[in-house]
């Protein structure tokens, strides 16, 4: 369980992070969302005890960050948007490294390393030196770093940034299998839909300040007070919209192009169907009638207003 | 290092070793006419001088190995991947240190066939050769120490590495400074009797290893004060490069600080103690001379002498780290006021002060110790001008400091104009002297000109002892300069922005 209280980092007149609390459970993946600047990776590095928090705190499993960093970090896996690897090293050899920082005895090192590098398909270049390795492999060996001492939480902050689509869905892949492991994920993104993907709770933030936290339903459903829906027609749309604005329980409705009108409506399925009913009953030729689904994106974009600390 | 390249590197390395030495040894022993007595004392001249050569070796290898092991893995970013581990910064640092130092002990063995040819040629013997490398490894010791440090405190390998120099350089001009008594008396007669400073620089491993200091009725060999020596002052690195590495661990930085407090007395009452036999002779032959009356025993003038110079290294390296504050940093250096001896040991800006001037009177107290456990008669009239001239230099370099804080947007920027500042105050009047060429003169001569530009330089009251008695003068000058300027370091500050500039 990690619970984040009121965390707040200052530098001199600038504050980064404005005191975000949010509670995470084992087994859910947490996708941080917020512009470049917002306070992400401030947040990642104070839960990582990497930077001390101006104010507030956070627990990890009944361990403080503040009062106990040091169990705080037996229990995470850190995974900073950069690689940090080593020259003339070798995969097995940068895995063992990081396996003796965290004291994973030395008899059990060479099977959690196989395993590993089984779980992030690698195992084809344990014997490869690291830089040569592409950057979707040494991201996943990145991955696979943080993963030796099977940590309760793990940090991943932009783990998908440069890579390519392919790249991209395995890691995606691999996140959620994490997540079904019971690990507490923490995923930094810019890319939202893939965050929507496999995160079944998300905070968005911006200049410091967390705007939105909850499960991606729940967040979306909350952004959302009327159903949109989209009429495509071969009739005249001015003529449809000045229609279905006369009707009742709708909030309000505008032609798009010479083929589609876009209604606001404030009412469920039954109600649809009967407004569907009418405008095919008036004349107007309907060739397609959907509803438009809003999603994180359109959510990022609604709360939040591009400024930056 | 994977591959040939270590086998490259060392044997360029001795391949240059090898040819120096050869030269050595030609422009040695190539004179003709020598005789045997002659070419016994030019062999062991020849072993001193590989020795040296050595010495050079490692003052310079060890900060460039070393001095990049930090900062290189801040340069790639794996640094704050190694200190997310359950790992303390101690254990980190002591893995780093032992990696370059077995570099070094490389070199050493690798020098040995080279040194080996003055124990065949009978410059010197095996006792010699290994008891030198021994000393040459305590030094390297204390080299790759500083330099680890340093490589904490930086951001790029390249200032890291010229730093590194700079202060294994300024280690050993100030080494060398404070054992210049001994080794006038190493090299005037064949004394075995030689104070343990010697022991301190590099360059004299062959004199350091073969005397000894006195201590009642001991006589300890030096090569165990500079043992004792390099295991202390490795720690206070160590200890001072993982206060760099984890800034939230406050029993870290009261550990650094009280372990400098302890150090510098035990530094003053031991230089000090071993220095008394000397001092009492120099008293002694000036009474005899008709010189400034001296009171029988330990001067108490030259005893202040030797920590005000002592002083000048400290507050050169150590004054803009204890003296600089910033907002960008970690919460460390925030400012948090400007006297509080209840921070004194954590390491904030309100305790620098406060820690500053008990650190001070910790030397001045230690050598006080020495002084009398060496039989001198204490500080008698000096005791005032002796404790204002370092409490006043202290106040005003650190108010500089906290001026330039203020003043600077950035507490590195600070840190480099505390220095460049500092050193122009020690170094500017006598490189002007030296520039126009005009006589030193050390006297209190209103018809001379040059005595008039001599009075302005901070430390003249150090350099006779009619002149100390206007240490105290000095002292107040300073004082008062230095709290004028805290008081304006206190005026741009509360102009600076604050509060939340995002709410």
């Amino acid at each position: 369980m990690l619970e984040v209280q009121g965390l707040r980092k200052e530098y001199g007149p600038l504050t980064a992070v404005q005191g975000i609390s949010f509670s995470l459970k084992p087994g859910d993946i947490f996708g941080f969302i917020g512009s470049n600047g917002a306070g992400k990776t401030t947040t990642i590095k104070m839960i990582a005890t990497l930077i001390e928090p101006t104010s507030g705190t956070a627990t990890l499993n009944g361990a403080d960050i503040l009062a106990d960093p040091m169990e705080v970090r037996r229990q995470i896996g850190y995974m900073p948007d950069f690689f940090g690897l080593y020259d003339d090293v070798r995969v097995w050899e940068y895995l063992d490294f990081f396996a003796a920082l965290y004291r994973v005895p030395n008899a059990d090192r060479s099977g959690i390393i196989d395993n590993v590098l089984e779980l992030t398909d690698l195992t084809a270049k344990k014997t490869a030196f690291v830089q040569s390795l592409s950057r979707g492999m040494q991201q996943r060996l990145c991955l696979a770093r943080c993963l030796v001492h099977d940590p309760a939480l793990l940090l991943l902050d932009e783990p998908a940034s440069g890579l390519d689509p392919r790249a991209r869905a395995e890691l995606k892949e691999l996140i959620a299998e994490l997540g079904r492991m019971g690990k507490i994920v923490v995923v930094s993104s810019h890319i939202l839909p893939e965050l929507a993907d496999f995160c079944n709770t998300v905070g968005i933030i911006e200049r410091g300040e967390l705007l939105a936290f909850g499960p991606v339903q729940t967040i979306v459903q909350g952004m959302q007070t009327a159903r949109c829906l989209v009429l495509k027609t071969l009739s005249e749309p001015e003529e449809l919209k000045d229609f279905i604005q006369a009707r009742p329980l709708v909030q309000s409705a505008r032609a798009h192009d010479a083929t589609s009108v876009t209604i606001e409506f404030l009412a469920g399925l039954e109600e649809q169907a009967d407004l569907l009913d009418a405008v095919i009953r008036q004349g107007f030729r309907v060739v397609g009638f959907s509803e438009e689904h809003v999603d994180l994106e359109d959510v990022f974009l609604r709360l939040t207003t591009g400024a930056v600390n | 290092m994977r591959g040939s390249k270590p086998f490259w590197i060392f044997s360029v390395y001795v391949f240059c070793l090898c040819l120096i030495g050869m030269v050595m040894y030609v422009s040695i022993l190539g004179r003709s006419g020598l005789s045997l007595a002659g070419a016994q004392s030019e062999l062991t001249n020849f072993f001193s001088s590989l020795m040296a050569l050595l010495a050079g070796a490692i003052c310079v290898i060890s900060p460039a190995l070393t001095g990049t092991a930090i900062v290189a893995e801040r340069q790639r970013q794996s640094l704050d991947l190694v200190l997310s581990a359950p790992v303390e910064p101690k254990y980190l640092l002591v893995g780093k240190m032992i990696s370059s130092y077995r570099y070094t002990w490389m070199l050493l063995i690798l020098a040995l066939p080279v040194v080996a040819m003055s124990v065949v040629l009978g410059g010197a013997t095996w006792q010699d050769v290994f008891g030198c490398f021994l000393l040459l490894s305590f030094h390297a010791l204390i080299f790759t120490s500083l330099a680890l440090m340093i490589s904490t405190m930086t951001n790029k390998p390249a200032s890291a590495v010229i730093w590194s120099f700079f202060a294994v350089f300024a280690y050993v001009i100030a080494m060398t400074f404070l054992s210049s008594t001994a080794l006038s008396r190493a090299f005037a007669g064949s004394a075995s009797h030689v104070p343990f400073t010697i022991a301190l620089t590099p360059f004299f491993a062959l004199q350091a290893i073969n005397s000894s200091t006195q201590i009642g009725s001991i006589d300890v060999p030096n090569w165990v004060f500079a043992a004792v020596l390099a295991l202390l002052l490795t720690r206070l690195f160590l200890l001072g490069a993982a206060v760099n590495l984890a800034p939230l661990d406050k029993r870290l930085s009261a550990n650094l600080r009280l372990s400098g407090l302890v150090y510098t007395f035990g530094l003053g009452a031991l230089v000090m103690y071993s220095m008394a036999p000397m001092f009492m002779m120099m008293s002694g032959s000036m009474s005899a001379g008709g010189m400034t009356p001296s009171p029988p025993g330990l001067d108490p003038d030259l005893m202040v002498l030797n920590i005000g110079l002592a002083s000048v290294a400290w507050l050169l390296f150590g004054m803009p780290m204890l003296s600089c504050y910033g907002w960008e940093g970690s919460r460390r250096f925030w400012p948090n006021g400007i006297f509080s001896l209840r921070r004194a040991l954590d390491g904030t800006p309100a305790g620098n002060l406060p820690y500053l001037l008990v650190l001070i009177a910790s030397g001045i107290g230690g050598s006080l110790c020495g002084n009398i456990w060496a039989g001198g008669t204490g500080p008698k009239g000096s005791l005032l001008p002796g404790l204002l001239w370092p409490a006043g230099l202290i106040v005003l370099a650190w108010s500089i400091g906290r001026l330039l804080s203020a003043a600077c947007k950035a507490m590195k920027t600070a840190r480099a104009f505390h220095l460049c500042v500092l050193i122009l105050l020690v170094g500017a009047v006598p490189l002007a002297m030296l520039i126009f060429q005009l006589s030193p003169s050390w006297s209190v001569d209103p018809e001379s000109h040059t005595s008039a530009i001599w009075s302005l330089w901070l430390f003249t009251p150090l350099l006779t002892h009619d002149l100390f008695k206007l240490a105290w003068v000095y002292g107040v000058i300073m004082l008062g300069i230095g709290l004028l300027l805290a008081f304006w370091a206190q005026v741009l500050e509360a102009k600076r922005p604050r509060g939340n500039a995002v709410a």
